[in-house]
């Protein structure tokens, strides 16, 4: 602006807000002789002309409200939704006000309508709850609008009732909701409309007293509520659809709000809606509630793309987006979330039971979905991780890259038969050499070739990356590679510390992995600690007889019977053992197990009995013996019985026999262990030649047969395992020492024989 | 006595018959009021029948409050209407800003200007619809409650709980920045 008039002055004078009369004379002269602040002022009142022009909008008169429907006086309008217009009414007799709802559109509405209403009042007149609200009258209005007189419910919306309400609060508040859709569905009914909004709150004590209508104005401070549930409109009565095709046929369309809806409801596929549907709606309601949003946003997207963002997408976990959600209370959110109908709740009540445990602090029925789960779920949709891993598991199996030309087929049979989690479990046995007897090059050349692939191509996906590092960790550990299983299993659980927190049971997975690597690595003290966090992990997400608790267990037992602190070392082992003997005769009774849980359960244990027994060994008192006998032979057993007899553990089984025998003196005995050990284990490729436990194996058949008197076959053996020994471990290894030591002591007793 | 004065005292009688349950009284204030709240509503919600909820909820309020206002109504039942709009509009996480569509019941094309003018019209109106949904809630409520719902300075500053000189301040900034972006956006110099 050339001259000195502010815009702001100018401003406030066009808009009639300058209160000094001698300033607006001022202004008004001025302008008249500025040609700028003329032309600064016209653009100002085209500004404003024009904004009254583009916000006007035409005047609209209040909805008319009729004096009387049927019987009933109406009071006032209190909202119309999609069906029709809610009224509050006074009935006479008996008297009391209602809500009215009327169907608009009189008679034009479609016979649709007309029969979801019919339906509505039909189902609502079965219902009596507490949670509910009841329907009282139906009727037609004078110009033959349908309606109905329903319990007028003095509350406000969820939401709003429960802003000012904490976690636990609020739980105890959709509790009661999850109460009244189950006593429906136990009638045979379903919401399958269940959203916020037709969900009303009363407050319990002063509901019945007050006399106004309450509007969702304000919200009050912390109190009971008794929640209503509304609006049955879409609702079904199961056993009359049975009989009612058409109706099947018609409610294929997207009926209730898409937010709520579950995947089978959203695709549109009315004859897979159940009770469970309910249960995901209940879910998003939850999620709602302790979050403030949706657990998908589909409400910008198209009609398509929120289908497929609702049958495909993962929600964030509550806890992730409000950190004042614990744990369990997310699991139970996804578990209700669940896209597979056959993942959720079973019911209301089921879901209703798991928050009230949760409420009474006891143990949640939900369990976070498994790692294997996770990669299946993610891995459907990273197709390349699926291509990846198939040719991880080909190159293990195979042990040769040439084999890699089938990949894509394999892994279009992955894809297809969606076993990627098999695939993974499956990779960690074949590269065990104790689970094949193998322990091929090529197989460690492929793994880190592919685990590089990997762990780029999962950089986006950090939890996924770090499920798949922790099994090629477990790779490594298995092929005592520990340097690459370090890296891996440590990746792993720092990840999962950071994204998950220490208090989760894959976090404490990796802590056991990482454990036991540890342990390997004698650094007994770090093993130490992890097992402990593991372990109490464990119990507290997966429960005090979990697997996995057991499997921490047993380790702890077997580190501390290291540690020289066989008392607790021997409390653990025995807990494990007792826990896995359950978890085996549970296996066996349970008719969903397949043959190979069965057997994997009986192996744990044998793992623990093998456990104790080295434990009861160390004892060295004859009972102690005795009973490690015990456990060895039956733990022998079990090895034989699930894996063969010539199995590379069930040779380890007859090497640890065979040194108990030898401890009791029985060196017949041990020997016959000691040479079914070897024969075993000779025979395993990878093995027999090449692994410190051959030549441990070696050097104890050496000595028992020094004791039997025959120093010539103990010298055979016992330079075989020097040999080995040198090798493997070098000349200075304390185990090579003692072959060598042990090999002057027969030198000795050979030229002692020969005196 | 002024006839704004009348007015108040009129409305308070209206007010006091509407509460008693006076079908006459809530005619007439429904009659005054009803319009213009549903339009400062549709203004905030750009849905008809949310609108329509939010102004027939403001007057129920009014009909059941413990607090019912004791002088000018207007401030009142906007006060009460706005509130209640930006309510749904964070629940429904829609922002206060309002970057969604403007609805207004508006004829673009002008009724006296010829064809080419009406484009030009069209097209500034259109930018000028783009800003205010995008626009500040704090500049947009002023400038609607003053230019379109017509209140004096001091009924919007009890609208919006602040104080007169701070409408007066604030009608010039929402100005300007409505100035500022047609220009930024459209490049017209009028």
């Amino acid at each position: 602006m050339s001259c000195d008039m502010s815009r702001e002055r100018l401003w406030t004078w066009v808009q009639g807000e300058d209160d000094d009369a001698s300033s607006r004379a001022e202004i008004a002269a001025h302008v008249e002789v500025c040609p700028s602040c003329k032309s600064e002022l016209a653009e100002m009142r085209d500004i404003l002309g024009d904004l009254e022009s583009v916000v006007a909008v035409p005047a609209k008169a209040a909805p008319s409200i009729p004096d009387h429907i049927g019987d009933y006086r109406v009071v006032r309008r209190i909202g119309h939704g999609g069906m029709g217009v809610v009224y509050e009414a006074e009935q006479s007799e008996p008297r009391r006000n209602v809500a009215l709802k009327v169907i608009l559109g009189g008679q034009h509405v479609s016979e649709l309508q007309i029969r979801y209403f019919q339906r509505e009042v039909q189902t609502l007149a079965r219902l009596n709850h507490p949670a509910i609200a009841a329907i009282y009258d139906a009727g037609r209005t004078e110009d033959g609008n349908h309606f109905f007189a329903m319990e007028l419910v003095r509350g406000a919306s969820l939401m709003d009732y429960a802003s000012p309400l904490g976690i636990r609060e609020r739980l105890m508040l959709f509790r009661k909701v999850c109460e009244g859709i189950s006593y429906a569905h136990q009638r045979g009914v379903l919401h399958r409309d269940i959203k916020p909004s037709n969900i009303l709150v009363v407050d319990d004590a002063s509901a019945e007293n007050r006399s106004s209508f309450t509007l969702p104005f304000t919200s009050s401070a912390t109190r009971a509520g008794q929640p209503k549930i509304l609006d049955f409109g879409v609702a079904r009565i199961m056993e009359e659809d049975a009989a009612s095709p058409t109706i099947h046929t018609e409610s294929g369309r997207l009926m209730g709000t898409l937010p709520y809806m579950s995947p089978e409801q959203a695709a549109g596929h009315p004859d897979q809606i159940d009770v469970r549907s309910d249960v995901y709606a209940l879910g998003v309601v939850l999620y709602e509630l302790l979050t403030g949003s949706l657990p998908y946003d589909v409400r910008s997207a198209s009609l398509l793309s929120a289908v497929k963002i609702i049958c495909e997408q993962q929600p964030v976990g509550p806890r992730a987006v409000n950190s004042d959600v614990p744990g369990d209370v997310s699991t139970i959110v996804l578990k209700a979330l669940a896209k597979e109908p056959e993942r959720r709740y079973q019911s209301a009540a089921a879901l209703a039971d798991d928050i009230e445990r949760y409420l009474s602090g006891q143990a949640i029925h939900a369990r976070p979905a498994s790692t294997t789960y996770q990669l299946r779920k993610l891995v459907a949709r990273h197709k390349a991780v699926s291509a990846l891993a198939a040719m991880l598991l080909l190159s293990v199996l195979g042990g040769g890259i040439g084999m890699m030309i089938h990949a894509n087929r394999i892994a279009e049979e992955a894809r297809k038969s969606q076993r990627l989690s098999a695939v993974i479990s499956t990779l960690y046995e074949s590269a065990d050499p104790w689970k094949t007897g193998r322990t091929d090059m090529s197989v460690l050349e492929a793994l880190d070739l592919k685990s590089k692939e990997l762990a780029s191509e999962l950089e986006d996906d950090p939890l996924v990356a770090a499920a798949v590092r922790n099994t090629i960790g477990n790779l490594y550990k298995g092929l005592t590679k520990l340097e690459p299983a370090e890296l891996h299993l440590q990746y792993a659980l720092e990840t999962r510390r950071k994204l998950l927190g220490d208090d989760h049971a894959d976090t404490a997975e990796s802590m056991n992995d990482l454990g036991e690597l540890r342990y390997e690595q004698a650094r007994l003290e770090e093993a130490e600690t992890l097992w402990r966090q593991a372990l109490a992990v464990r119990r507290s997400r997966l429960g005090d007889e979990s697997a996995a608790a057991a499997e921490t267990l047993n380790n702890l037992g077997n580190l501390l019977r290291r540690k020289g602190d066989l008392d607790e070392a021997q409390e653990d082992l025995e807990e494990a053992i007792r826990i896995r003997r359950r978890l085996h005769a549970e296996a066996q009774t349970n008719p969903h197990a397949n043959a190979r849980q069965r057997n994997k359960a009986r192996n744990d244990v044998a793992q623990s009995l093998n456990n104790l027994a080295g434990l009861l060994r160390s004892r060295k008192s004859p009972d102690a013996l005795a009973q490690a006998e015990r456990h060895y032979r039956e733990a022998l057993r079990i090895r034989e019985e699930t894996l063969g007899s010539q199995h590379p553990e069930v040779g380890k089984m007859h090497n640890n026999l065979g040194k108990l025998l030898q401890d009791r003196g029985d060196y017949a005995g041990a020997e016959q262990s000691f040479q079914s050990a070897l024969q075993i284990l000779r025979g395993q490729q990878g093995i027999g030649q090449n692994h410190q436990f051959v030549a441990r194996l070696l050097h104890s058949y050496a000595e028992v047969k020094l004791a039997m008197n025959d120093p010539a076959a103990a010298r055979a053996l016992c330079e075989e395992a020097l040999d080995m020994r040198r090798r493997l471990l070098g000349d200075t290894h304390p185990e090579t020492i003692e072959s060598m030591k042990l090999l002057e002591s027969i030198t000795g007793a050979v030229a002692h024989n020969r005196r | 006595m002024t006839n704004e004065d009348t007015a108040i005292i009129d409305e308070s009688a209206l007010l006091a018959g509407y509460r008693k349950g006076s079908d006459e009284a809530g005619a007439r204030l429904m009659e005054r009021y009803w319009s213009p709240i549903y339009r400062f509503c549709l203004s905030y919600l750009s849905d008809d029948a949310l609108a329509e909820d939010v102004a027939q909820e403001t007057f129920t309020k009014l009909a059941s409050t413990d607090e019912p206002p004791s002088g000018d109504l207007k401030p009142w039942l906007y006060k009460v209407a706005r509130n209640r709009c930006l309510d749904i509009l964070r629940r429904h996480e829609r922002s206060p800003t309002f970057n969604r569509p403007f609805r207004t019941g508006f004829d673009a094309a002008g009724k006296t200007a010829g064809p080419s003018t009406r484009v030009a019209n069209h097209e500034r109106q259109e930018l000028l619809r783009e800003i205010i949904s995008a626009m500040p809630e704090e500049y947009r409520s002023v400038l609607m409650l003053k230019h379109i719902e017509g209140l004096s300075r001091l009924q919007i500053a009890e609208t919006l709980g602040v104080s007169e000189p701070t409408v007066k301040g604030r009608l010039v900034r929402a100005s300007e920045y409505l100035r500022e972006e047609l220009r930024k956006v459209s490049g017209i110099q009028p």
